[in-house]
């Protein structure tokens, strides 16, 4: 005599079982993208023989065709091989600034989590006002002081980025401090120093690589979006956000000069923040 | 012949392959308690949810047969459970703080049960004769002030109200039979006693009672029948005095073997063979290692106001012997302990160590000096990085001791062996080992650090009896063999009557008594050492004679 449903369990069993082998194909085809995108913004070359420079008026604004899979602008270059040369630039803005602000982040909010009250507070306060004004105007106002350029659009996504980071370094440092393990260690012995290069930022940086991961999509947007306003690199440089200004004008004669940088853009800016809570999910589900 | 309230015969209960109820029979009349005692794992928890048709769904489950209330519940459907559960059968689980809804009052969550079950019924009750209702129940489990309690939270009120808030969740719809899941756990001897009383009051009224519990104590004190489980299934079953003075089962026996308080000091607990440690230098048993003296300390409240959380407490530990520190939660117990290991300094007194300062120097001069006091928590897992290897964490504290980088591999898997863990653990992380060898992994920890004093704050609370066996066991053989002077922090009158030599009983932050551990138990002389005395369940008073 069955009390229970033991049909349910028979039909349960196998498919939890697939579900943990196979690979999310999300986060697979993410990384499979985010992959290509980095290729090409090393190896530009293997994707395209085009100078992404070389103009030709006769050539001028052609619709996508096979030679020309994307198209040609207004001066004739090719749009597919200026896509896959600006690559470099928006993912260095995407990696480098990130990497900076991350950094940053972690000195500033270690330092602020294991302060005195008083010096915590002050750096607290000073964080917070950065945090009232939305990133791209702090990224605007390092831009105006700074003046434009390539370097300096990375320095401004570094700076608007940092207070984030580094509050959320605050408050997991303080977590990670009052835990038992860390007491342990100071029961054990071991010296403040090595207690905070052992114990506490390998702790507290597991959590922030996977909040990176997403950063980096806010980042080449923000970077994309100061090229877009010619605060960044100057034409002809081959970069998406100038290259979407470039053929704003002419959206209704040649749609494609604008499309496939904005394109581009969002595919990347998508795949690094699903992949980005792909790993998330990941960590999260090992952590419990 | 009494009513029969629930039938089970020939229970099965399995997930996939694993079968964890195999073949359990029992049955349960009105004004009866049946304990369902075993330890961790041994299926008495999921024997009692069949009865409440709370068995998850991915478990398979059949019996030859399963009453409750006369019905036979094989043929329920859920919504004919839905009216078996809280008005036939009422659950009172282990922790009070999950089990009640943080957002709701206690007369909200008590009230609850009769309101869903009137209007099943079709005889809804109005809002003044549910809280009319709710009111006499909460009075009925002894809740002082009813109304005024009725309209707090969860976190309002104290351990031992909570409880009874909850056991009066579970009766107020009058079930004839009520499961209680560990109903003592988590409480202070004194209040466990009150609710156990309770429980007993219930009985007698007439109402079933199956009673789970890992304790034998608790289950002695109000239980007429015992069913002993292990592994699924049930030993030995039998009426409790005869089943708890006369086992017949051998698992029956190990388990009351294991209880610290049935036994001579001295005796071994466990079955397992003594470790054998590295030969210690002859210890002087004379030598004072550990001084306290006069210390304070006190804590800001969040109300306003200080509260005296240690209390001019004073004791010498010489090598070799165990201090033990009993009290109920809130004693200051562990404000102690933290202070003896110089984590927190107090406002007034000193600790000495090895007759030379120490709670009074700066850390860093503190750190120098630390390898000579090492402490062993109740909770190991926190108290490890969770990103380390059992491995690393041995070698870190290995290292720190000055062992060689060449011989940090060997040394830890020497470590590990000696304090009974296999060599195939120290690749994994503790949070992968079962809580006596987290335990084991922690003792390990502070013994690379060849401490002269080991402090351990209820060190074994959270283990098995008969895991709680074996780690009392070795710290007995690591204190012979190593002559380690010991403060030993519990709750637990039994464990502390085991392992000390002498006993300091905390109330409030004052030592309200102390002396040898055979004279505080046999003739305590405090009001309240002779109430916690009092208060111990049936079988640990044989304790050398204490009063019953």
């Amino acid at each position: 005599m069955s009390v229970g449903r033991p049909d349910l369990l028979e039909l349960a069993r196998p498919a939890a079982g697939r579900r943990r082998r196979t690979v999310p194909p999300v986060g697979a085809v993410a990384g499979v993208v985010l992959g290509v995108l980095v290729l090409a913004a090393v190896l530009p070359w293997i994707f395209t023989g085009a100078d992404p420079l070389a103009t030709a008026t006769s050539d001028s604004q052609l619709p996508p065709s096979l030679e020309h899979l994307f198209g040609t602008d207004k001066l004739g270059r090719d749009v597919f091989s200026r896509v896959v040369h600006g690559a470099g630039l928006s993912l260095s803005f995407g990696f480098t600034a990130t990497l900076a602000a991350l950094i940053l982040g972690i000195l500033i909010g270690v330092a602020s989590g294991l302060a005195p009250r008083p010096v915590d507070n002050v750096i607290m306060r000073a964080l917070e006002i950065a945090l009232a004004f939305p990133e791209l105007l702090v990224a605007l106002v390092v831009i105006a002081l700074l003046g434009p350029g390539t370097t300096n659009v990375i320095v401004a996504i570094t700076v608007a980025a940092v207070p984030v980071y580094a509050r959320v370094v605050r408050i997991t440092t303080i977590q990670v401090r009052q835990s038992a393990f860390i007491e342990a260690s100071v029961a054990l012995g071991q010296h403040r120093v090595a207690i905070v290069l052992k114990h506490l930022l390998p702790n507290v940086i597991g959590p922030l690589l996977v909040l990176a991961t997403i950063g980096i999509g806010t980042s080449i947007i923000a970077g994309s979006g100061l090229s877009f306003l010619g605060l960044g690199p100057v034409s002809p440089t081959p970069e998406w956000g100038l290259m979407l200004s470039d053929g704003r004008n002419s959206l209704g004669t040649a749609w494609w000069i604008a499309v496939f940088p904005g394109l581009a853009i969002t595919v990347t800016v998508i795949s690094t923040t699903v992949l980005g809570r792909y790993l998330q999910g990941r960590f999260e589900g090992r952590a419990r | 012949m009494t009513e029969q309230l629930a039938r089970v015969r020939n229970l099965r209960i399995s997930f996939g392959g694993t079968t964890v109820v195999d073949g359990v029979s029992f049955e349960v009349g009105a004004g009866e308690c049946l304990a369902l005692v075993g330890e961790s794992g041994s299926g008495k928890t999921i024997t009692s949810r069949a009865l409440l048709g709370l068995v998850p769904r991915s478990a398979t489950i059949s019996a030859d047969e399963l009453s409750v209330a006369g019905e036979a519940a094989t043929e329920f459907d859920e919504s004919h459970w839905q009216g078996i559960r809280g008005r036939r059968v009422g659950l009172v689980a282990q922790d009070a703080l999950v089990s009640l809804d943080p957002l709701r009052t206690i007369g909200q969550e008590v009230g609850e049960v009769l309101r869903v079950h009137s209007r099943r019924e079709k005889k809804p009750l109005s809002r003044q004769e549910l809280a009319a209702a709710v009111q006499a129940e909460l009075a009925h489990v002894a809740i002082p002030q009813p109304v005024s309690r009725a309209r707090q939270y969860a976190h309002e009120l104290s351990g031992g109200l909570r409880q009874r808030a909850l056991i009066a969740a579970a009766t107020i719809a009058r079930p004839r039979l009520l499961i209680a899941d560990e109903p003592t756990t988590a409480l202070d001897l004194g209040i466990q006693a009150q609710v156990l009383d309770l429980l007993d009051t219930l009985k007698r009224e007439g109402t079933g009672l199956i009673l789970i519990s890992h304790d034998l104590a608790v289950v002695a004190r109000i239980a007429d029948r015992v069913a002993v489980m292990q592994h699924g299934r049930i030993v030995e079953t039998g009426d409790a005095a005869s089943v708890l003075s006369a086992p017949k089962h051998e698992y029956t026996r190990s388990l009351l073997a294991a209880t610290p308080g049935l036994h001579a000091k001295g005796e071994r607990l466990g079955t397992l063979p003594p470790v054998v440690l590295a030969p210690a230098a002859p210890v002087d048993r004379s030598s004072t290692v550990l001084s306290v003296r006069g210390v304070s300390q006190s804590f800001r409240q969040p109300g306003g106001g200080r509260i005296q959380a240690v209390d001019a407490v004073s004791f010498d530990l010489r090598a070799g012997s165990t201090i033990g520190i009993v009290g109920e939660s809130g004693s200051g117990k562990t404000t102690l302990g933290r202070i003896i290991l110089g984590l927190q300094k107090p406002d007034a007194g000193e600790v000495l160590l090895d007759g030379a300062a120490w709670s009074a120097l700066p850390e860093r001069r503190r750190r120098e000096r630390r390898h000579s006091i090492q402490a062993v928590y109740q909770d190991p897992l926190s108290s490890f990085d969770p990103r380390l290897t059992v491995g690393a964490i041995l070698r870190e504290s290995l290292a720190l001791t000055g062992v060689a980088r060449a011989d940090l591999k060997a040394r830890a898997a020497e470590l590990a062996s000696q304090v009974g863990l296999g060599g195939e653990l120290l690749a994994r992380r503790p949070l992968t080992l079962s809580g006596g060898q987290r335990q084991r992994v922690a003792i390990a920890r502070a013994l690379a650090r060849n401490p002269r004093v080991l402090l351990c704050d209820e060190p074994v609370s959270a283990l098995d009896v008969s895991i709680q066996a074996q780690v009392l066991d070795l710290f007995a053989d690591i204190q012979a063999q190593l002559g380690l002077a010991m403060v030993f922090i519990s709750h637990d009158l039994g464990v502390i009557h085991h392992v000390s030599d002498e006993v300091l009983v905390m109330s409030n932050g004052v030592v309200v008594e102390r002396g040898p551990s055979g004279d505080v138990f046999s003739s305590p002389r405090h009001p309240y050492t002779q109430a916690l005395l009092s208060a111990l369940p049936d079988p640990l008073s044989t304790l050398e004679g204490a009063p019953s």
